[in-house]
């Protein structure tokens, strides 16, 4: 069975997370009919809305091609959003600068199916760039800049802190893919993230690699304060790890609300008529 | 026009797909009426009747062709009205199959990455497009056909026996300047192509074909002597040296340029995707000027000599490589790049820390490549003052002295062959 192999080191104190965040009780996230059409004419999202609660754990979900990776890519800009509005901490995204949204991005973590790992890279390195975005306003968006002592020290801490302290000098294509997806998660930690975007994070790992994954987003979730939106395709995990969930068929919203809620009816509204429920435990 | 609406294209770009369509198929058959005047009736059908007119026995049907026409195969040009008319009787025709909207130009202008989901469709799809690949056929065959006669293919002339008798004694000579293998091969070639002679002359005596017999070679191999050769290597180092200063020099510029002319990291702000033009068009504008050209602008500027040659040599290989290496950019996983991206860094931390390690190998093996093809092209450069080998390899030719010039081919062979060995290995070891 899983066991957390760190204690939480680290917590996001209430100064460093911004002025903005005031109000408690404001949604972090508010997505206000967001719409993608595609350069080849492919209209991904037809005006999709939802909140996402300070200190939730939501869940996307839907069929492959229903829009959700775009969703989640239009919210840090990735993907540039055709229409619509997104209000990320106060602040709306949409209308952001180069410069400034370089900075919002610095409070969005994400964590990828595919890790998105620098493959030839040392772990530790693959780590520290979580810290770019803090240096990227120097000459030359600070390649220059040799990795400060604090920074290693902290990569080092994250790395303890997803259970592989062990592997900072290892190159990253020299790792499972579930060591891969927690060094990802550990260089999200060093972006000291408000939220983080997980899209289908355990969706290329084992059902065991997959859970512990998952424990691992809990912990940043319940321990560390962070907000997380995260694209899944299994049920039970969603039962399991979110707090709410947001359903898309065909680039737009057809259910929204708590996992306990989703019934066979809304199952087979989501997955089409066809669909069978399949368990992974 | 149309194309109908079973065939996949983005909807709001069908009516200009459409109007290309349209375009693309009146200058197809322009194309192919005018190549068919030109090559099969002027070229191929005239001559051959122009041959019957002027026979020892005149046949009257053809005389009255070409003196109705005026043809002489001699004087006669198609000009410029003739090559006008003709192609716009093509592009009526062009435009009659293009209303139809079956032709070449809409089957090319509807190609598209879109999948077509209904299996109904594809059928009905590959039917509608028959013509259009008949069409295809044609014009493909023409265009050989074209190639055929305009690159003056004669393969009769391959087996006439002058050219022949003088292409073995070049080849004779140039064995003979070959170091340590030289003598012994002129040998075995003497042997082989007089061989070939007394086989020649016996079966014509056998058959009583031929008038005279043909004379064997009597060429005398007089080896190029050591002294020579000291010059030669000499020269060949300087070959050597002045491609890999012209390489070397290069890269750096090429490593910064690769970056601004890469599709995919260019498309973020009006002036990348300006530099992405500007770098472009710098490229292929010094690509297209050959090597030997840049070679003659630079031994006018600063004389004749190896750095002339070198600079040549670097302008080409900073366009090559920078068309090699944003190549490579342009392949890397954009993984990497999205996810650093996503944490706020900039666009030049993202370049350094997410593409400059997926390029690196790739980067490596063109460079050694590049050095390699430089030193081949170091030999090239030379021949019009750029230093090197190629200075005596000219003047040898010039002179007629084909066994130097074996000598000279061999030397560059050697070092062209260490260049492949060891680019292969460097390339083995990086994998």
């Amino acid at each position: 069975m899983f066991q957390p192999r760190a204690q939480a080191s680290w917590k996001i104190s209430s100064e460093e997370s911004g002025s903005q965040s005031s109000d408690a009780l404001s949604p972090i996230l508010s997505i206000r009919g967001v719409e993608k059409t595609y350069p080849n004419g492919t209209r991904a999202l037809k005006g999709v809305s939802f909140d996402v609660p300070r200190g939730s754990f939501v869940a996307v979900i839907g069929l492959s091609g229903s829009g959700k990776s775009t969703m989640l890519r239009c919210i840090n800009r990735i993907h540039e959003p055709t229409a619509g509005s997104i209000l990320f901490d106060g602040q709306e995204m949409t209308t952001l600068s180069p410069k400034e949204l370089r900075q919002a991005r610095q409070q969005i973590g994400m964590v990828f199916q595919h890790f998105n790992l620098i493959k030839r890279r040392d772990v530790l390195t693959n780590v520290l760039s979580g810290k770019l975005g803090q240096i990227a306003e120097l000459p030359f968006g600070g390649i220059f800049k040799r990795w400060p002592k604090e920074w290693i020290d902290e990569a080092n801490e994250a790395l303890k802190l997803v259970g592989i302290p062990d592997k900072a000098l290892v190159r990253a294509d020299g790792l499972s893919g579930g060591q891969q997806q927690r060094v990802a998660i550990a260089r999200t930690l060093m972006q000291k993230p408000k939220l983080l975007l997980a899209d289908e994070p355990v969706a290329s790992l084992d059902p065991s690699t997959s859970n512990s994954v998952m424990q691992y987003l809990k912990i940043l979730n319940e321990n560390h304060g962070v907000t997380v939106v995260c694209n899944l395709h299994f049920l039970s995990l969603v039962r399991e790890y979110a707090t709410h969930v947001v359903a898309l068929r065909g680039g737009e919203k057809v259910f929204e609300g708590k996992p306990l809620e989703i019934t066979p009816q809304w199952f087979r509204d989501i997955y089409g008529e066809q669909a069978k429920e399949v368990e992974i435990h | 026009m149309r194309i109908p609406s079973f065939v996949p294209l983005v909807e709001s770009e069908r009516r200009s797909r459409e109007r290309v369509g349209f375009v693309i198929e009146i200058l197809v058959w322009g194309y192919l009426a005018l190549v068919g005047a030109r090559i099969i009736w002027w070229d191929i059908i005239l001559p051959f009747i122009e041959g019957y007119a002027i026979d020892d026995v005149p046949r009257a049907w053809a005389l009255s062709i070409v003196e109705k026409l005026a043809y002489d195969s001699r004087y006669s040009e198609f000009s410029w009205t003739a090559c006008g008319i003709v192609f716009a009787v093509g592009a009526l025709i062009g435009a009659a199959v293009g209303v139809t909207g079956r032709g070449f130009g809409p089957w090319v202008a509807s190609i598209s990455k879109l999948q077509v989901n209904n299996p109904e469709d594809s059928i009905r799809i590959r039917e509608h497009w028959s013509f259009a690949r008949k069409e295809g056929v044609l014009l493909l065959a023409l265009t050989i056909l074209t190639g055929w006669v305009l690159t003056k293919v004669q393969l009769g002339k391959m087996v006439e026996v002058v050219g022949l008798q003088s292409f073995a004694r070049l080849v004779m000579q140039l064995a003979c300047g070959l170091p340590v293998i030289g003598q012994p091969l002129f040998v075995v070639l003497e042997t082989l192509f007089n061989g070939i002679v007394a086989l020649h002359n016996a079966v014509s005596g056998l058959f009583g074909t031929a008038g005279e017999p043909l004379t064997k070679f009597t060429l005398e191999c007089v080896p190029t002597d050591a002294s020579y050769y000291g010059n030669a290597v000499s020269k060949l180092l300087e070959s050597v040296y002045l491609a890999f200063m012209a390489t070397f020099f290069s890269v750096p510029v090429a490593f910064v340029l690769a970056f601004f002319g890469a599709r995919n990291l260019t498309r973020h702000s009006a002036f990348t995707r300006f530099s992405y033009f500007a770098v472009r068009l710098y490229i292929n504008i010094t690509r297209s000027i050959e090597p030997i050209i840049w070679a003659i602008l630079f031994s006018v500027w600063i004389g004749i000599g190896p750095f002339a040659g070198a600079l040549a040599l670097m302008v080409h290989s900073v366009s090559s490589l920078v068309k090699q290496y944003s190549e490579a950019i342009e392949g890397v996983d954009d993984g990497p790049i999205e996810a650093l991206e996503a944490t706020g860094a900039s666009h030049v931390a993202v370049a350094w820390f997410a593409v400059v390690p997926q390029v690196i190998l790739p980067y490596l093996a063109f460079t050694i490549y590049r050095w390699d093809i430089n030193v081949r092209m170091a030999t090239i450069i030379g021949l019009v003052g750029g230093g090197g080998i190629g200075g005596l390899l000219i003047q040898e030719q010039g002179l007629a002295h084909w066994t130097q010039v074996g000598t000279l081919a061999a030397l560059i062979f050697i070092v062209v062959w260490t260049m492949d060995f060891l680019s292969a290995k460097v390339r083995e070891a990086i994998q």
